[in-house]
């Protein structure tokens, strides 16, 4: 599986916020969640996000073979 | 026909399926969070109950014991213990009331709660506590969305209530939904994503079978080319059937962008001879290895096409017309040179047609159809290739719509006979007349049998039309003899009508019905393109001379069979061909074969007729040669029935002068 671009822009930047809010969310919830399982968890996801971000790849994308990039047609759900 | 629709992506199957996995997702999490934050809450809710249980039983035994020491220090003791349990730093209560009570003792502590929350909090324990019967009631209440716990211990001296609203529970819960909010979202998500890939990859599947079958559909197994159904399908993406009104309303940037292109049809000319002569397996490898040839030359934006048997259709778009004639002399060449099978070297040749688009054809259909026609020419001529011709299939237009014209036609009666004298030639007495079929086309005038009549012989109506005929001739001498005239009616069939079982059958009957001596009706036999043998209809033929009718041999000498016709037939006239007679007066190479059909008549004791005498020249030379019949525009052309009927009922003979 070669990691080849499959994310537009926009596709990037909404992946960009969602994981800076989760790791945020993980790292400084403070008392708000108790629950470090949760807090872990949430940390994977936003990781996850941010590697998105970075590469402009997603593996979920790659299997499902779909791609928001520009040049193809094909869109994600 | 249409294009293959049911391969097609279908687009909604997708989204759908994902709507789906989303859905269940949603509820799955609504499920989960519910049941779970109502687990929490009694759990929560059962424990808190417990504790101010005991609380309240401790509350119980400190008065007891207290009691019994003296009353005056109890209500300080009571306010010491509630204090230490329910109002300290660590936790405290929100709201509180606490009443403890005997005969001779009433104690209330109410800690942020307002009156009327105790006066109908009270209230409702009231009617709770009877139903219950129970000395240690308990249970929870909520008003105006505050939840209360309550707690009752009845026995012995005192009685004591403690009404409280657990800050814990409150914190607790807010912590569980929070916690399980953030979980849920992660499971939606995740379940999001498994929805999209599963979508994904169900649609996959389902694609790459269809792929498979449209593939399968659409190509064919042998070579590996596409099919005719592909083709089909291709032509009419890019040519659609557009109506000349829509097309009018097309802008000229469409028209300019309009597909052009050529058509070739190519077959192989000895594919059905190799495959007789190797068998099939050679034939396969002939045309597999011919198919890779034609490829091989080929641009890489012709489509090559097998359509059948040994037929291959290439379509190269945007190819002039004089550079695909290049293209199909060189696929000539390409499926001449020979192909080594079993060690032999075998070459089949090609035939190849063209067609371009839309100088020759506007449609895909007629396109095809055009290059087809070609191909036939180039297979016929043995040219190896042919352009389409416009004319080749004006007349293959009018023929296919003469053909399903010919079963109205039969049906309105639109072809009539029209009536030919037969002339005695030393008097000028009509002698019978001949009918001949004239089809009335209600667009295209009047008709001869030269148009039509190999039509009807093609067309799997030829016995019919043979009956058609016998049943006008026999009906119209029935006609004239009820008018006074008797004169014998001739008329032409071929051999293929002889083939009729029932012809002699509805022959006789009609004759019979119509009280006609059969002697009236004579039948004259044409030569037929096909290729019936006299053997085959020589019993009929004698069953029809047994039965009276007469027989002719017509168009005597030219047909390769007229000698055996007359040896091996019994008829009673021969009517000499009108080649013979045409130059007869100057050509005497033609007279010495006239006088020859003449002796050879004589000695079989036949009539003889001459046919197309058109001026006295030759009328006076047939004369001199000692022939009695004659028959031509000279006396008169073919004429309708009503005409027919006047011209012998006025004088019963034509001039044979110009006197």
């Amino acid at each position: 599986m070669a990691i080849t671009k499959n994310l537009h822009i926009i596709d990037r930047t909404i992946r960009g916020v969602v994981g800076l809010v989760l790791t945020g969310l993980a790292l400084f919830n403070g008392d708000f969640l108790q629950d470090p399982l949760l807090e872990i968890l949430l940390g994977i996801f936003g990781t996850l996000n941010f590697i998105s971000l970075l590469v402009g790849w997603c593996p979920v994308y790659q299997l499902s073979n779909i791609s928001t990039l520009p040049s193809n047609k094909n869109s994600a759900a | 026909m249409p294009p293959i629709l049911e391969f097609q992506r279908d687009k909604s199957f997708r989204l759908r399926l994902i709507v789906v996995c989303l859905g269940v997702a949603l509820l799955v999490s609504t499920i989960y969070v519910t049941v779970s934050y109502r687990l929490a809450s009694d759990l929560g809710i059962n424990a808190e109950q417990t504790s101010l249980h005991r609380q309240a039983m401790l509350l119980h035994a400190e008065l007891l014991e207290e009691g019994d020491e003296g009353e005056d220090n109890l209500e300080e003791r009571m306010a010491e213990l509630v204090n230490l349990i329910y109002l300290n730093d660590h936790i405290r209560a929100n709201s509180l009331y606490v009443e403890a009570r005997s005969k001779d003792f009433d104690w209330t502590l109410s800690n942020n709660m307002s009156i009327y929350q105790i006066v109908s909090l009270k209230k409702r324990l009231t009617i709770k506590k009877q139903e219950s019967m129970n000395p240690m009631a308990n249970g929870v209440e909520k008003l105006d969305g505050q939840r209360f716990l309550w707690q009752v211990v009845e026995m012995q001296d005192y009685n004591i209530l403690i009404i409280e609203a657990p800050k814990s529970i409150e914190e607790a819960l807010s912590l569980i939904i929070r916690r399980l909010s953030i979980t849920s979202i992660m499971i939606f998500w995740l379940a999001a994503w498994l929805a999209i890939t599963i979508s994904s990859w169900m649609t996959k599947r389902v694609q790459d079978k269809n792929d498979a079958l449209a593939r399968l559909a659409t190509h064919d197994s042998l070579t590996g080319l596409p099919n005719r159904l592909y083709l089909t399908n291709l032509l009419q993406d890019l040519m659609p059937d557009t109506p000349l009104a829509e097309l009018a309303k097309v802008d000229d940037a469409l028209i300019e962008e309009q597909v052009s292109g050529s058509l070739f049809v190519i077959d192989l000319d000895k594919f059905k001879e190799v495959n007789d002569a190797f068998g099939h397996a050679a034939g396969d490898t002939l045309l597999k290895k011919v198919s890779q040839r034609i490829s091989a030359t080929l641009e890489n934006n012709h489509t090559l096409v097998r359509v059948g048997g040994d037929e291959f259709i290439v379509w190269a778009p945007d190819l002039e017309i004089e550079k695909a004639i290049l293209l199909a002399k060189e696929l000539v060449l390409v499926c001449d040179e020979p192909v080594m099978i079993n060690k032999l070297a075998i070459n089949t040749g090609a035939s190849i047609g063209i067609c371009h688009y839309p100088t020759h054809a506007t449609n895909a259909e007629a396109l095809i159809i055009g290059a087809d026609t070609a191909m036939y020419d180039a297979k016929q001529e043995r040219t190896g290739w042919s352009l389409f011709n416009e004319r080749d299939t004006e007349i293959d237009r009018l023929r296919l719509r003469l053909r399903a014209d010919l079963g109205e036609a039969l049906v309105q009666h639109q072809i009539k006979l029209y009536y030919q004298p037969k002339v005695e030639l030393s008097t000028g007495r009509i002698a019978s007349v001949e009918g001949l079929a004239r089809w009335h086309h209600p667009t295209d005038g009047i008709l001869t049998p030269h148009s039509f009549i190999d039509l009807v012989e093609h067309s799997g109506r030829v016995q019919e039309f043979g009956r058609y005929i016998i049943h006008a001739a026999i009906t119209q001498l029935a006609e004239w003899q009820k008018q006074g005239v008797h004169i014998p009616v001739a008329i032409n069939l071929s051999p293929y009508n002889l083939l009729d079982p029932g012809l002699l059958n509805f022959t006789l009957q009609l004759l019979d019905e119509l009280r006609i001596s059969p002697n009236m009706l004579e039948i004259e036999l044409i030569e037929s393109s096909t290729n019936i043998t006299i053997e085959q209809i020589a019993p009929r033929l004698s069953k029809f001379k047994e039965a009276g009718i007469k027989l002719a041999i017509d168009d005597f000498g030219t047909g390769m069979s007229s000698l055996s016709y007359i040896s091996s037939l019994n008829v009673d006239t021969i009517k000499i061909d009108r080649s013979f007679i045409t130059e007869i007066n100057i050509d005497p190479k033609k007279q010495i074969i006239v006088a020859a059909a003449l002796t050879l008549a004589n000695s079989f004791g036949n009539q003889t007729i001459a046919e197309g005498i058109e001026n006295q020249a030759q009328l006076e030379m047939l004369k001199q040669m000692n022939c009695l019949y004659g028959q031509g525009y000279y006396f008169a052309r073919p004429m309708p029935a009503d005409e027919m009927f006047s011209l012998l009922q006025s004088k019963q003979s034509l001039p044979i002068s110009d006197t």
